[in-house]
């Protein structure tokens, strides 16, 4: 399928925007560890991968803008705080605690792979050849976040005990990520994108897998919370914070080619 | 730079209990540019351990140039031919199954014609130990013959990534790159001032950037 049926194309864009937000938001945070990261490798791969996510972002929002004629600066940039539909973990600071940053890593980087894969058997061709082609960066992401962890946690006492406080510090906010988005059914119905109700138990195993290979213990929430949440539009106030700060160049000059 | 980076919590030394058990260790990266195409020097690394340098080794060195493979080598795998470094006892796989110690593994060689030059990958010998190599190459393999250095390492100890696993940034990064960056600025003259004006200001001191 190479155009989107027209009752479709709103539905289509609130996944988008729900992954690119993701990564935006994500790759900003992240980006404040340049220079302050433990080692000085590691200063320079997470880095790279906050870049990755800023740019996977940006081709996303191209996308949309092929759908709708925006521009891909003005749907990261330009939207009030309410039409973002990033879920509710990527919003806090982590507190330049690295424990809390890898962790937030592990479950935002299985989770942006496992959607990403299925995102790439969309029935919609541009959004399938663009997941898998961001897929596989999305798993030497997940890679680099199992490798830490699982160094970590075997690691020392000190460092097993940070990983396990940020593990129960972050689990509350994990279901966020599985939020749906307004018209997600429809979207699943037309084959735009694959049925999803069993990706959180998915995701449980290959994260439950990686903190079992670290000695950490997690006990995940069965059932996923049925409240509005980021995926809808209700954020944290970190976000607005965040969104005050990362916008506010584009504000000065909102029409502006850069 | 983010607002939030005027607040980072203080580390105190004396917060950290736990004495670092290990120094990290140095790894030499090789990149292939092309399929069958030999492995280049591309720089250095330290990492706690082996899987770790593969993950770094990645980022660093195989995502802002299409590459199809990297290599990592722990320099204490390494032999040198101006004696800068000195291998470890090799033990091969193979030695250790038969009981032989003599028996013969193959070394992976790398040179460097002048000095300055990258090393490169020449092909590999057979040989006991590492210094056995190192005149295996020298006698066989006619880059070595004549090059300014000589490495050697067990092609048993060479890390590498899994064929057709992807490495390098499938979106454009090109403005983190110098070159980059001059295109962009040099486009937006092009837009905003005209062709006159792009000329009067590379004629200026600022030329080298473009």
């Amino acid at each position: 399928m190479h155009e989107v049926p027209a009752h479709l194309i709103e539905p289509l864009k609130q996944l988008l925007l729900s992954i690119a937000d993701d990564k935006l938001m994500l790759g900003h945070r992240n980006s404040d560890w340049t220079g302050l990261a433990p080692i000085l490798e590691e200063d320079i791969a997470f880095s790279a991968i906050a870049q990755d996510e800023i740019a996977h972002a940006q081709a996303l929002y191209e996308l949309i803008g092929s759908l709708t004629g925006e521009r891909a600066d003005d749907i990261a940039f330009g939207r009030e705080i309410g039409a973002y539909r990033c879920a509710q973990i990527v919003e806090p600071g982590d507190g330049f605690d690295w424990g809390v940053a890898l962790v937030r890593q592990l479950f935002c980087d299985h989770f942006d792979a496992m959607r990403l894969a299925r995102a790439a058997q969309s029935a919609y061709k541009p959004l399938a050849d663009l997941a898998a082609r961001l897929v596989a960066e999305e798993r030497v992401h997940v890679e680099h976040a199992d490798t830490w962890l699982v160094r970590l946690g075997r690691g020392t006492g000190e460092s097993h005990d940070r990983l396990q406080r940020a593990v129960y510090q972050l689990l509350p906010l994990a279901p966020s990520l599985f939020e749906p988005v307004e018209g997600q059914d429809d979207l699943e119905q037309a084959s735009l994108y694959p049925p999803s109700a069993d990706l959180y138990s998915a995701w449980r195993v290959e994260v439950g897998t990686t903190l079992e290979r670290a000695n950490l213990r997690v006990e995940f929430p069965a059932q996923l919370p049925t409240e509005r949440g980021g995926r809808r539009g209700i954020h944290t106030p970190a976000l607005a914070e965040l969104l005050d700060e990362m916008c506010e160049v584009y504000r000065t000059e909102p029409g502006a080619a850069w | 730079m983010s607002k939030i980076r005027q607040n980072v919590p203080p580390v105190s030394e004396a917060s950290i209990e736990v004495r670092a058990t290990g120094d990290a260790k140095p790894y030499v990266i090789f990149t292939q540019l092309k399929e069958r195409g030999p492995h280049l020097y591309a720089g250095w690394l330290e990492a706690a351990d082996d899987e770790m340098a593969m993950v770094l080794a990645k980022e660093h060195y195989g995502r802002d140039q299409e590459c199809v493979g990297i290599w990592a080598i722990e320099r204490s795998h390494i032999q040198s031919s101006d004696g800068l470094y000195q291998a470890k006892p090799a033990t091969s796989v193979a030695a250790t199954k038969s009981g032989a110690s003599s028996s013969l593994m193959p070394f992976c060689v790398f040179t460097q014609k002048r000095a300055g030059d990258v090393f490169v990958e020449v092909g590999s010998v057979n040989a006991s130990s590492p210094a056995e190599a190192l005149n295996a190459a020298q006698s066989t393999t006619p880059q070595a013959s004549k090059a300014h250095c000589i490495w050697v390492a067990p092609r048993a100890e060479i890390l590498e990534t899994a064929p057709g696993e992807l490495i390098w940034r499938t979106t454009d990064q090109t403005y983190r790159l110098a070159r980059g960056y001059t295109r962009l600025v040099k486009e937006k003259w092009r837009q905003f001032r005209g062709e006159e004006a792009l000329k009067a200001y590379e004629e200026d001191d600022l030329k080298e950037e473009f």
